[in-house]
């Protein structure tokens, strides 16, 4: 198994250091541009000022030269600094990571409170009004966008109930309750829309399991439903439904982008969609380069957790 | 001294004569309905009234509130549309940063919240003006830096404010903005003592006052700079408040100096701000009373009328305005056909019905302007329409020009807000009339700022800030120098240099208004018009004044009834 991570974790070095190249392409190869922008909100600025901007935050070299220097600044552990703020990057990056990964991962976790019992109520209820109901909800949650369901949030409860859900940021340093509760609207939000697909997945695997031989058995045994639908068929439908758990984490980040703007979050996504438009190519390479690496952890837990589900998958 | 120069300054003498009183007028800007130049985010509103001037939704008017005794304590909390990049006045432009900076900070002088008047803010007046050239400003004694290290309370000086000045004109592109201001414009200045500076110009520079009264020209210690090698993390003047906590993306808590040399104020004890960028988010934390004060779009102006009722409201006309802009030209760039035939580009800007505009996106919540002044700078402003709507004539002018068919053209805007989308829609409907095709080809904005700023597009939909002073209003756009747009035409280069350099008011207010007319009459883009700002506030909040969107942030003599 330790084989098999380090391998992994070597295949994952190329695959970040292409959505480096990508991520540092794009930004420069996209119209608008940085000096651009920076001279736009310089009156009179000459040519001669530009270009010195251009020289000092290091763009009149050739492309391949600023990108091996940047990879080497990534290797040493240096993000750069954002040419608007002078901040460091990893500075920026190390405040609001931990919100949007603590978002996140309570909006993935809702979800999967919300789907795997609807889920598994679905297929072991098949046809009845309980399995229409929960097909339709997932059908709900996957079409109405969660930007959409947002802004209802915001509106229409203060409109009709003169309450609003936390929308001032509430760190730990307000208290456990307070700092949960923030974090609970959006969270549930995203993880409905994130539902959907792991109800669906969940329904379709268990109706596969729920008709093999061994389910068969254990109904003959005489064993109860809960311990048949538990132990027997759920945890060997999961595979598939990990594999969109998975999946579904690119999802989530996706979500706290617009989220995060929606209940003033002081995330990652935040600070993302602000660097593209300024054209802060530090700021914006730095944050993909983080999701990248979230995103390849995340599918080597997934791959691991294979294994620990069906004994059949082997790492070796 | 004599200062028969000052007299004849506009800035200075209308500061000295015509002061707007502060007490009545005190209050923060929340003007942040803007994420930075040319781009307006929130703020315009579709309220009915197209007022300049505030209006009360309740019976806490202003001059009510001046009848009673401020209250001192208090904890305000205002929204803000967005985050500082930095908090050093000498390197940002976002209006974020000076609503900050403005209450950590004074200036010399400063502008009345109205924007009508320049008066003195660490200087004990107006400064002395012995000839042409010569700016002496008299220092308040006894002004004390925050009790903060590494300043640790000291007094402010005449140095202080030389070295302020001098580091805002440091000539290094990207970092500080504003150095056009006094860069290649100051000759020299002396303090021949703690209390007195002396700024000798070049030449005559008719702006100097007000870019002296700027809230971009901010009081800074050197001793922080020193320390921190600039001010982007760290925000200590002689302001009425001390910066306690900046959290990013969230909000910025200030709470009172009280050391500050303006004897009772600040009145409130704890300053707010609170960082919402989303409007629909913004409206909703006022109407749950989330926050005392707040400027909201037109999108949630009447959810928040109707869902606060008791609330104060005032629309503001937006320093932010609408042009529509025809090819840019230089000495190298001339004209392509046909806008090389002035019939035609009259002929456009005729076709433009402004009101029409106003009234389908903005529910008549604005103001037409007619040159490139705003009305709000009421002395400087063009007062009459001189090239306005007129269809038979614009048709008339293409069938002359031999453009009866008309011709296409692309035209590009920044894709921000719907609302500028829709104004691109109606355009496209108005100049239909006259046969002119406009491609409409929105962009992405750092896309759109590569385009408009390599000065090659046929039609362009832009939204600018106008300035107080008209030289920035002037200068920028169409001097020999300009680079926000390019219109060549050697007279009006001539006419904006000259009112450069008039001190005399009278003269200056003349070429001025000859400048715009000639401007206006050469017909490079019609001048559509600026949107109103809606500013809230909760009945509590006492001697609240509107500003507009970059001047004047500070909330010093703000007060709570309970």
């Amino acid at each position: 198994m330790v084989d098999y991570i380090v391998r992994r974790l070597l295949l994952a070095i190329p695959t970040v250091i292409l959505v480096i190249f990508m991520s540092f392409m794009v930004m420069r190869l996209v119209p608008g541009d940085l000096v651009d922008q920076m001279m736009a909100e310089r009156p009179y600025a000459t040519q001669a000022d530009r270009e010195a901007l251009r020289k000092n935050l290091g763009l009149d070299r050739p492309l391949p030269i600023q990108f091996v220097t940047y990879l080497g600044d990534v290797a040493r552990g240096r993000l750069g600094k954002s040419p608007w703020t002078g901040r460091d990057v990893s500075v920026e990056l190390r405040s609001r990571l931990p919100v949007t990964a603590e978002f996140g991962t309570m909006a993935v976790l809702l979800g999967l409170i919300i789907a795997l019992p609807i889920g598994v109520i679905s297929a072991i209820r098949q046809d009845t009004l309980r399995d229409y109901s929960a097909r339709s909800f997932a059908i709900l949650a996957l079409s109405v966008p969660y930007f959409f369901t947002g802004t209802l949030l915001i509106v229409f409860p203060e409109k009709w109930f003169g309450w609003s859900p936390p929308l001032i940021y509430k760190g730990w340093s307000a208290g456990i309750g307070n700092h949960l509760y923030y974090y609970f609207f959006p969270a549930l939000l995203l993880g409905f829309s994130l539902a959907g697909g792991v109800m669906r997945m969940t329904r379709t695997m268990m109706l596969e399991v729920l008709r093999q031989d061994y389910v068969r058995t254990a109904w003959a045994k005489g064993l109860r439903e809960r311990s048949v639908i538990l132990r027997h068929a759920l945890k060997n439908a999961l595979i598939p439904v990990i594999t969109i758990i998975g999946l579904q984490v690119s999802a989530a980040i996706g979500g706290t982008i617009i989220l995060e703007s929606i209940f003033n979050m002081p995330g990652i996504g935040r600070f993302l969609v602000t660097a593209i438009l300024e054209r802060d190519y530090p700021s914006v390479q730095g944050v993909v380069l983080v999701l990248a690496i979230v995103v390849v952890l995340v599918n080597l837990i997934v791959d691991v957790s294979y294994g620990m589900l069906d004994p059949r998958v082997s790492h070796a | 001294m004599a200062d028969d120069f000052s007299q004849r300054n506009f800035w200075t003498s209308r500061g000295k004569a015509g002061r707007v009183s502060r007490r009545r007028f005190a209050g923060g800007a929340l003007g942040l309905a803007a994420g930075g130049a040319g781009l307006a985010l929130v703020g315009c509103g579709g309220s009915s009234s197209s007022s300049s001037t505030p209006t009360s939704a309740s019976g806490s008017s202003p001059t009510a509130a001046q009848a009673q005794t401020p209250k001192q304590g208090g904890h305000f909390t205002l929204l803000m549309g967005g985050s500082p990049r930095s908090l050093d006045p000498h390197f940002d432009t976002f209006p974020y940063n000076t609503a900050i900076t403005d209450n950590t900070n004074n200036a010399l002088l400063q502008f009345a919240p109205d924007l009508s008047s320049i008066q003195p803010d660490l200087a004990v007046g107006m400064p002395e003006q012995p000839d042409t050239m010569t700016y002496t400003f008299k220092i308040q004694q006894g002004v004390k830096f925050q009790n903060l290290p590494p300043v640790n309370g000291r007094e402010f000086t005449s140095a202080d404010a030389k070295y302020s000045i001098e580091r805002q004109m440091t000539n290094q592109a990207g970092k500080f903005q504003h150095a056009y201001y006094f860069l290649n414009h100051i000759d020299s200045m002396t303090t021949p003592d703690n209390y007195t500076l002396t700024v000798k110009t070049k030449a005559p520079y008719a702006p100097f006052i007000s870019y002296i009264a700027s809230p971009w020209t901010l009081m800074i210690c050197k001793e922080v700079v020193d320390k921190y090698g600039d001010l982007t993390e760290h925000a200590i003047g002689t302001g009425p408040f001390i910066l306690k906590e900046w959290q990013k993306d969230v909000k910025f808590e200030l709470v009172k100096n009280p050391d500050y040399f303006r004897p009772s104020l600040p009145h409130i004890d704890n300053l707010t701000w609170v960082i919402v960028p989303d409007p629909a988010t913004a409206a909703t934390l006022f109407i749950s009373k989330g926050v005392d004060a707040a400027v909201l779009g037109q999108s949630d102006l009447q959810r928040v009328k109707s869902g606060r009722p008791d609330a104060n409201v005032q629309d503001v006309p937006s320093q932010f305005w609408k042009e529509f802009r025809m090819p840019p030209t230089t000495a190298a760039q001339p004209y392509p056909k046909p806008f090389d035939d002035i019939r035609v580009r009259e002929a456009i800007v005729r076709a433009v019905n402004k009101q029409q505009i106003l009234d389908l996106v903005y529910s008549s919540d604005g103001v037409p302007t007619f040159g490139p002044i705003l009305p709000i700078y009421k002395q400087w402003a063009l007062t009459q329409e001189l090239a306005g709507f007129d269809l038979q004539k614009a048709k008339t002018l293409m069938g002359q020009a031999g453009q009866s068919s008309g011709f296409a053209g692309d035209m590009i805007w920044a894709s921000t807000t719907p609302q500028l989308d829709q104004i691109s829609e109606v355009l496209k409907q108005q100049l239909a009339k006259i046969n002119v095709t406009l491609n409409l080809k929105p962009m992405e904005l750092a896309a759109y700022y590569n385009q408009t700023y390599s000065y090659k597009y046929t039609f362009s939909q832009h939204t600018p800030l106008n300035s107080p002073d008209p030289d920035e209003n002037l200068s920028s756009y169409f001097g020999r120098n300009a680079t926000y747009f390019k219109h060549y035409n050697t007279a009006i280069f001539d006419i904006v240099d000259k009112q450069a350099t008039e001190l005399d008011t009278a003269k200056r207010q003349q070429l001025v208004q000859d400048a715009q007319k000639m401007i206006v009459q050469d017909f490079p883009m019609s001048f559509m018009f600026t949107t109103n700002n809606h500013n809230f506030t909760d009945p509590r909040v006492k001697d609240w004044f509107w500003s507009t969107d970059l001047y004047n942030g500070r909330v010093e003599k703000v007060w709570l009834s309970s």
